[in-house]
């Protein structure tokens, strides 16, 4: 297993290379997520792209988790508002 | 941004079982075919590949069938793109315009004929805390055993919960990455007699069956057979999971309910729907079967749906499993070419097994029926819609005051306007359409609209101009 360094909100953090990167969000917390009007947080919840609960910003451009693999120096940002098209 | 340009004579939509044995049959006639998948691997959700080398999975059957069949098709000449994600299809003069957000870039792929292998995706029904953080699909956990590292990430016990022999499989996904399920909450008992009927028509199934209850007991976890979860509790995510009996009625008996504290993950599944957004999109006619999974396409024995160059298979067809998946992808696609000219191979032997195979899917169905209602009677305040905030009181009040089909629902309440376009809340809304007496057929589906999978404008925008060039072009 090779490992790689990705950056999560800024820190580094270390984990295996294309590991679905729901795994790792939900090693941190189950949750990263506001909902819109309610402001609840939510996680991954369909796991297959399809329900958008996952939604992250990585390397600048909105994402969902669940479809992202980790690979090295990626940048993912759960603390800032989604570009959410 | 420009759209970048595929041309071919057929266009395969998901590499799963059925879109690689599509995909592999138009090409082996001679066609030229692109096959499009959303996801970073071909094998769709039942061939899944692992992401490590050292994962668990990685020497199973599903994983070496994916696998072999993605060889396949691309020796057989199909070009498979991974990584693309369809978010429009229409129908151009001489075939069809495919937009496609093919790793952030647009990609329009034009195809004389199109075959839609979409699969299927759990049928998520709300329930009193289903969207605490910790509760997930139970085909969820699956993929995440599967592509992960075979650990479930989050600390605390492990509920795996819901209703149909999926259930099975995934309790076998766990015991097979080693990891520890504390409990498994089924709704049905199947009797014995029901169960040994169907074995004895299709024995070839029966080692596979008992391979899964050996699998469920070795995976240790504690068995509440005719019990369903009747809450997920916590505050900010999941702490616990209440449990109760089911009456005879199959109604939950709370007198007895129970809690299962220090819980953090809960996987819950009802089962499977077919995925019918770029079907519906293209306008294709669709019927509803309880047992099918509800909504999907309708197609005559080859596949071939009620718009013209426009093929089915798989679960776009109704739930039915790998089996039948790849039968119809191979049937779909040889029949595809062979609309085209292509001379493509007989596949009669396919079409009698299909029938065989589909059958053994009904008679499965008919052990599991999959729940139509709501689980649990739903409080006022809890979510139906978790992309808009949409409460079960907002939609109860919206069927009052008359919105009697999904569509109403939508335009009243803004349920399955959200980023997944209703199809998390759509089986929650046709619950509660069916307890105010609307019947699941009356209260029909939302048809997708653009784009059917959220995606950056700019590439809406190269997608839609390629589109028209070729709608315009003399």
């Amino acid at each position: 297993m090779s490992e790689v360094e990705i950056l999560l909100d800024g820190a580094p953090v270390t984990c295996a290379e294309g590991l679905p990167l729901t795994e790792v969000l939900m090693a941190r917390a189950p949750f990263w997520r506001q909902s819109p009007r309610q402001g609840a947080p939510r996680g991954m919840f369909c796991g297959m792209g399809l329900c958008f609960e996952c939604v992250v910003v990585v390397d600048g451009a909105w994402s969902r988790a669940c479809l992202e693999r980790t690979r090295a120096g990626m940048s993912v940002r759960t603390d800032q508002p989604e570009d959410r098209p | 941004m420009s759209a970048a340009h595929l041309s071919c004579d057929v266009a395969v939509v998901g590499a799963g079982p059925a879109g690689l044995a599509a995909a592999r049959a138009a090409a082996e006639a001679g066609a030229r075919v692109v096959c499009l998948d959303a996801f970073a691997t071909p094998g769709g959700q039942y061939a899944m590949q692992p992401t490590q080398a050292e994962s668990p999975f990685a020497a199973t059957a599903p994983v070496a069938l994916g696998r072999a069949a993605a060889r396949a098709a691309g020796e057989a000449g199909a070009q498979i793109l991974c990584g693309a994600e369809v978010f429009w299809g229409a129908c151009v003069p001489g075939g069809f315009c495919l937009s496609v957000n093919h790793a952030g870039r647009a990609l329009a792929v034009e195809a004389k004929a199109l075959v839609v292998a979409a699969g299927a995706m759990e049928r998520p029904l709300p329930f009193p805390g289903w969207t605490l953080p910790g509760v997930i699909g139970a085909g969820a956990a699956q993929r995440l055993l599967k592509t992960g590292t075979g650990a479930l990430p989050l600390p605390g016990k492990t509920v795996l919960a819901g209703s149909g022999p999926f259930l099975l499989a995934v309790a076998q996904s766990f015991a097979k990455a080693g990891q520890r399920l504390d409990h498994f909450v089924e709704m049905q008992r199947p009797l014995p007699a029901d169960v040994a009927k169907v074995f004895a028509r299709h024995p070839g199934k029966l080692a596979e069956a008992a391979r899964l209850g050996l699998d469920l007991r070795r995976s240790g976890a504690a068995r509440h057979v005719g019990h369903m979860v009747t809450r997920a509790l916590g505050t900010d995510r999941l702490e616990a999971v209440e449990i109760a009996p089911l009456s005879a009625s199959g109604q939950p008996v709370m007198g007895r309910a129970r809690e299962i504290d220090g819980v953090g993950t809960l996987a819950i599944g009802y089962g499977f729907q077919p995925v019918i957004d770029l079907t519906t999109a293209l306008d294709a006619a669709h019927d509803f079967h309880a047992a099918l999974g509800g909504w999907h396409c309708r197609a005559d024995a080859d596949g071939r749906t009620t718009v013209a160059g426009l093929w089915a298979a798989g679960e776009t067809l109704g739930i039915g499993g790998a089996v039948p998946a790849q039968l119809s992808g191979r049937i779909a696609g040889a029949g595809a070419a062979r609309t085209l000219g292509f001379s493509a191979p007989d596949v009669t032997g396919a079409t009698q097994a299909l029938g065989n195979a589909r059958a053994f899917a009904s008679a499965l169905a008919q052990l599991y029926p999959p729940p139509q209602g709501l689980p649990v009677a739903l409080p006022e305040d809890e979510l139906i819609c978790r992309c808009e905030d949409v409460t079960a009181g907002d939609i109860a009040t919206a069927i009052a005051e008359g919105a009697h089909e999904s569509f109403a629902v939508k335009t009243w309440t803004r349920a399955g306007m959200g980023p997944c376009q209703g199809r998390i809340c759509g089986a929650g809304i046709a619950a509660a359409l069916a307890q105010a007496g609307v019947p699941a057929d009356k209260a029909s589906y939302n048809r997708a609209h653009l784009p059917l999978r959220p995606v950056p404008l700019p590439l809406v925008r190269a997608a839609m101009q390629a589109q028209t060039e070729m709608e315009t072009r003399p």
